[in-house]
C-alpha cells in the first residue's frame, strides 16, 4: 500500500461503474455502515482497474490499518485521493460523465477524504508526536510532476499533518486549483516541524533541503564544520569539554540558517544539538550529519556514518518504548520493572553509558552482525508481553530493519542470540529518564510549580531603584544591564570567560540583583526596551552577535 | 560618541517593539524583513568604527543572520497563532468549559487586522515609539491573554514544548512584563536543551522577580550546562539564601546537590 509504489496504483477508469463505486462508498460511509469487509471490497474493486474479479488484497480496512499503524494509514489516505484525482479527471475528460450529480458524489468523496484525516488526527493525538513520514513519502511521490489538484491534497495533507484541519477542509471545500506557491509555503514549515521530531524526519527534512539546489553549499558547510570538530583534540575527551564542541554546532547551524532561508527556513536545529552535551553523542550526530548530506565522503566514512544511523535509530526506538513504558496505565509494576530493566540493557548494548548517551568510541566496536543481533533483540523486545498493544512499534521496528537490511546486507543472516555481556543497569532509574535525558525531567518539574502558580498571571511592576536615576539614564542603564545579559550570553561564544564575576565588582554583590536594580530601577519598562532585550538576545543567539555587542556599546 | 551610540540605542529599542508588532501582523514578512534589516544595517553602520573588514563586507555576513533571525521570529509567531487557533478551535467543540466572548480567537483576529490596517499608513519600523506593551496599544483584553497562558501551561504540562515555546513567546512579546510569560519561555527553551537561549531569558525574568529562588535555581543551572561553573556557583549561593529565606525547602537541598557537582575551584 506504499505510495512510493506505483505499480501498486491502479488508474480506475471513470465509468458508470466508478461512479457507482462512488455512491456506494459515500452512502455506507455517510451512514457509518461501512464495515471493514465492505469498505475493503469497494477499494478493492476501485483499484483493481479493469477486472474487479481479479482484485488483489490491497487493505483490510482503512480503519483498521488506522489503528495499526498510522504511517500506512495515511499512505492510504495518499491512495484515497489518488482515487478521487484519478476519476476526477477521467469525469473531466467524458463529457457524458460531466453531470451536475458526478460533481456532488465527487465533492462527496473527498469530504470523506477529510473525515476519514480527522481520525487520523484523533488517532494521532493518542501518540506524543506526529508521524510525518507517510508526508514525506507523498510529497516526495508526487512533487515531481505537481498539478493542480495534487496541489490541493498536499496542502490538506498538509494542514492535516499540523493539525490545521480547518484550513484543510476549507481547501477541500473550497477549490482545489490552488497555485504551487501555496503549496510550498504551506509545505515550508512542515519542514521546520521535520527537524522538531525524529531523527528519521530530521533526515527526510535535510534530504528536502538538499535537493532544491543547494546541495553541494549545504554539505560543504556541515562537512566543513564536522572536520572542525573532528579535529579539535578537546572534542575527544568526553566531559567538560563538549561546550567548545557545542559552540562550533552553534556556528554551523547559524551558517545552516543563513544558507537555507531562499529554500527552507531550518528553525530549529537545536534538536540537533539537545543530545550532544556528551562527546558520544556529538560525534554519533557528526556521523549522521555526514551522511545526510555529504557527496564526498570514502566508503569508510559512509559505512561509519551508516552504523551510526542505524545505533541512532535504535535509540530512538528504545525512547520510543520507554514512553511507552512510561505513560502506560494498563501494564502492571512488574511488567514496567522489566521493562525497564530490559530497555535500559539493550540501551548499553548498543554502545550507551550509565547516563544514557553514547560512549565516543563505541561505533569502533560495532560490527555488521552486531547490528544484526541488536536488531532481533528488538524483534524479541517488541514481543515482550510489556509490548502488546503497542501501535507505535511496528514502524520503528520495520525502519530499523529496512535500516539494517538495506544498508548492512547480510547483517541478518549473520547474527546471533545476544550474548549475555556483563553490564550493570543502574538501579533507581527509569527506561524513560534513561532515554530522554534526567536533567530534561527536573527541569520541567521545577518550572511546572511556577508555572501553576496562577492561572492568571499579571504584570509585575519590579523592584524600584533604591538611588534615584537620572533622568538621561535610561540608555547607559539599559545598555549595563542588557551587557549583562549580552556578557552572559556572549561568554557561550567564549569571547569573555567570567561575565558575571567581570559585572558584580564589589563583593557583595550578586549579579542578579545588580541587573534587577539597574534596569527596571529607571522605570524603563516600555515595548521597545522590554521587547528589545528580548530581540538582542535573540540575536545573540543567532549568531548576529556584533550588531547586539555593538548596540549595547560593549 | 557616547551621545551617538545612546541615539542609535534608542533606535534600536524603538524598532524593536514596531518589528516586533509588525511581524506578528504580517501574513508574508518577505519584504519587510529585508526592510528591517537594512535599518538595523543603518544604525549599525553609524557605529561601525573597524576599518578591516570593511563595513560593506561586514554588512554582507551579517545581513542573513538579521534576516535569520527575523523569519524565524516570524514563523514562530506565525506559528503560536495556529496553535491557538486550533486548540481554542477543539476547546470549544468539547465544550467543557464557556469562555468568555474576549476570550475568542476572534477577538484577536480583530486586533491585529486593526493593527495592521493602522501601521500600514505610516513608516512601520521607525513611527513606532510608544512606550506601552503590544497588548495595550492593542487592546487585547486579558480573557484572551488568559486562556493563551493556560493552552500554553497546558502544552508544557504534556510535553509539547516546541509549541509550547511559541505560544509563550507571543504571549511574551504581547506583554513584557508578566513574569509567567517569560519564565515559560525560557523553561521550554531549557528543557529542549537550549541554554544559551534559556539563560538570555531567565536574566531577562531576573528583573521581574530577582528574589524568586526556582528561577534562580534554573539560572545556575543553564549555568552550569552552558559550562560557566563560576557563575553557576554563585548563583546557585544564591537560590540557596533566597530559598532558606522563603523556606522553599527542595530548592535548597537540590541547589546544594547539584552545586556540590561542579568541580573544586583551583586555588588563586
Amino acid at each position: 500500500m506504499s505510495v512510493n509504489s506505483s505499480s501498486s496504483v491502479a488508474s480506475p477508469t471513470i465509468d458508470q461503474e466508478g461512479i457507482n463505486f462512488l455512491r456506494n462508498f459515500n452512502s455506507q460511509f455517510a451512514s457509518d455502515r461501512a464495515s471493514p469487509d465492505a469498505v475493503a471490497q469497494i477499494l478493492r474493486r476501485a483499484l483493481s482497474s479493469t477486472t474487479p474479479s481479479e482484485s488483489r488484497p490491497f487493505i483490510v480496512t482503512l480503519r483498521q490499518v488506522a489503528k495499526r499503524d498510522d504511517v500506512e494509514f495515511r499512505d492510504g489516505i495518499a491512495e484515497l485521493i489518488r482515487i478521487a484525482m484519478h476519476l476526477e479527471n477521467g469525469m473531466l475528460r467524458s463529457r457524458a460523465l460531466r453531470t451536475n450529480e458526478n460533481r456532488v458524489i465527487i465533492r462527496t468523496f473527498k469530504e470523506n477524504i477529510v473525515n476519514l484525516l480527522n481520525t487520523a488526527r484523533l488517532l494521532r493525538s493518542r501518540s506524543e508526536e506526529p508521524t510525518l513520514v507517510g508526508l514525506c513519502r507523498f510529497h516526495d511521490n508526487i512533487a515531481p510532476n505537481v498539478t493542480s489538484m495534487q496541489t490541493m491534497c498536499a496542502r490538506v495533507l498538509a494542514f492535516a499533518a499540523t493539525d490545521r484541519m480547518e484550513s484543510a477542509q476549507a481547501d477541500v471545500a473550497t477549490t482545489p486549483f490552488a497555485a504551487l506557491q501555496d503549496y510550498l509555503s504551506t509545505f515550508r514549515p512542515l519542514g521546520i516541524q521535520l527537524i522538531e521530531y525524529g531523527s528519521n524526519e530530521r533526515a527526510n527534512a535535510l534530504a528536502y533541503v538538499r535537493n532544491a539546489n543547494q546541495r553541494g553549499a549545504i554539505a560543504g558547510r556541515i562537512r566543513g564544520a564536522s572536520q572542525q570538530l573532528a579535529t579539535l583534540p578537546e572534542f575527544a575527551n568526553a566531559d567538560g569539554n563538549s561546550r567548545l564542541g557545542q559552540n562550533l554546532l552553534r556556528h554551523m547551524q547559524s551558517r545552516l540558517h543563513a544558507i537555507g532561508n531562499d529554500i527552507i527556513r531550518v528553525n530549529d536545529l537545536d534538536a540537533f544539538t539537545t543530545p550532544m552535551r556528551h562527546a558520544g553523542d556529538l560525534l554519533m550526530q557528526r556521523k549522521y550529519l555526514l551522511d545526510a548530506v555529504s557527496t564526498t565522503a570514502s566508503d569508510e566514512e559512509r559505512q561509519v556514518a551508516k552504523r551510526a544511523v542505524i545505533l541512532m535509530k535504535m535509540k530512538e526506538f528504545l525512547r520510543e518504548a520507554a514512553i511507552h513504558v512510561a505513560t502506560s496505565t494498563s501494564l502492571s509494576d512488574t511488567d514496567k520493572a522489566t521493562a525497564n530493566r530490559q530497555l535500559i540493557r539493550m540501551g548499553l548494548m548498543i554502545g550507551m553509558d550509565p547516563t544514557g548517551h553514547f560512549i565516543p568510541d563505541c561505533l569502533q566496536h560495532v560490527s555488521v552482525s552486531d547490528l544484526g543481533t541488536y536488531a532481533e533483540e528488538i524483534e524479541r523486545l517488541v514481543s515482550s508481553p510489556w509490548a502488546r498493544g503497542w501501535q507505535q512499534a511496528l514502524p520503528l521496528r520495520s525502519e530499523i530493519a529496512l535500516a539494517i537490511t538495506r544498508d548492512a546486507p547480510g547483517a541478518f543472516a549473520s547474527s546471533t542470540q545476544m550474548p549475555e555481556l556483563d553490564v550493570t543497569v543502574p538501579e533507581n532509574i527509569s527506561a524513560f529518564q534513561f532515554f530522554s535525558d534526567g536533567a530534561a525531567n527536573d527541569t520541567a518539574q521545577a518550572a511546572q510549580s511556577l508555572l501553576h502558580r496562577t492561572p492568571t498571571p499579571r504584570p509585575i511592576q519590579p523592584p524600584s531603584q533604591p538611588t534615584t536615576p537620572q533622568p538621561s539614564s535610561r540608555l547607559p542603564t539599559l545598555a549595563a544591564v542588557t551587557g549583562g545579559v549580552a556578557a552572559a550570553a556572549y561568554s557561550a561564544y567564549g569571547i569573555l570567560s567570567t561575565p558575571l564575576v567581570a559585572l558584580s565588582t564589589s563583593a557583595s554583590s550578586i549579579p542578579i540583583r545588580i541587573a534587577a536594580s539597574t534596569i527596571y530601577g529607571t522605570a524603563a519598562t516600555g515595548l521597545g526596551t522590554t521587547l528589545g532585550l528580548a530581540v538582542v538576545g535573540g540575536l545573540a543567539a543567532y549568531g548576529a552577535a556584533r550588531l547586539g555587542m555593538r548596540l549595547l556599546g560593549r | 560618541m557616547v551621545a551617538q551610540k545612546e541615539e542609535v540605542q534608542k533606535k534600536f529599542f524603538d524598532s524593536s517593539g514596531a518589528i516586533v508588532a509588525a511581524l506578528l501582523c504580517a501574513q508574508d514578512a518577505k519584504g519587510f524583513i529585508e526592510s528591517a534589516a537594512t535599518y538595523w544595517l543603518q544604525l549599525e553602520k553609524e557605529l561601525y568604527d573597524a576599518s578591516s573588514p570593511s563595513f560593506e563586507e561586514h554588512a554582507k555576513q551579517l545581513s542573513p543572520e538579521i534576516q535569520g533571525y527575523l523569519h524565524t521570529l516570524h514563523d514562530t509567531l506565525r506559528r503560536a497563532q495556529n496553535i491557538l487557533r486550533a486548540q481554542f478551535a477543539a476547546q470549544d467543540k468539547e465544550k467543557k468549559h464557556t469562555f468568555a466572548k474576549e476570550a475568542s480567537f476572534a477577538v484577536w483576529q480583530e486586533a491585529i487586522a486593526s493593527a495592521w490596517k493602522n501601521m500600514a499608513r505610516k513608516d512601520v519600523i521607525t513611527g513606532m515609539q510608544d512606550t506601552r506593551s503590544l497588548q495595550e496599544i492593542w487592546n487585547i483584553p486579558w480573557p484572551f491573554m488568559d486562556r493563551s497562558y493556560q493552552v500554553a501551561v497546558s502544552l508544557f504540562d504534556q510535553g509539547h514544548y516546541y509549541d509550547a515555546h511559541a505560544v509563550f513567546m507571543l504571549l511574551h512579546f504581547l506583554s513584557p512584563t508578566v513574569f509567567a510569560y517569560v519564565f515559560g519561555e525560557a523553561s521550554c527553551q531549557h528543557v529542549r536543551g537550549n541554554f544559551f537561549d534559556a539563560l538570555a531569558n531567565y536574566l531577562i525574568a531576573t528583573q521581574l522577580e530577582p528574589e524568586n529562588p526556582v528561577l534562580a535555581f534554573q539560572l545556575a543551572c543553564c549555568y552550569q550546562e552552558l559550562g560557566e561553573q563560576t557563575s553557576a556557583r554563585l548563583v546557585f549561593d544564591y537560590a540557596i539564601e533566597c530559598a532558606e529565606r522563603q523556606q522553599v525547602v527542595n530548592i535548597v537541598e537540590r541547589a546544594k546537590e547539584k552545586k556540590s557537582l561542579l568541580p573544586a575551584l583551583k586555588a588563586a
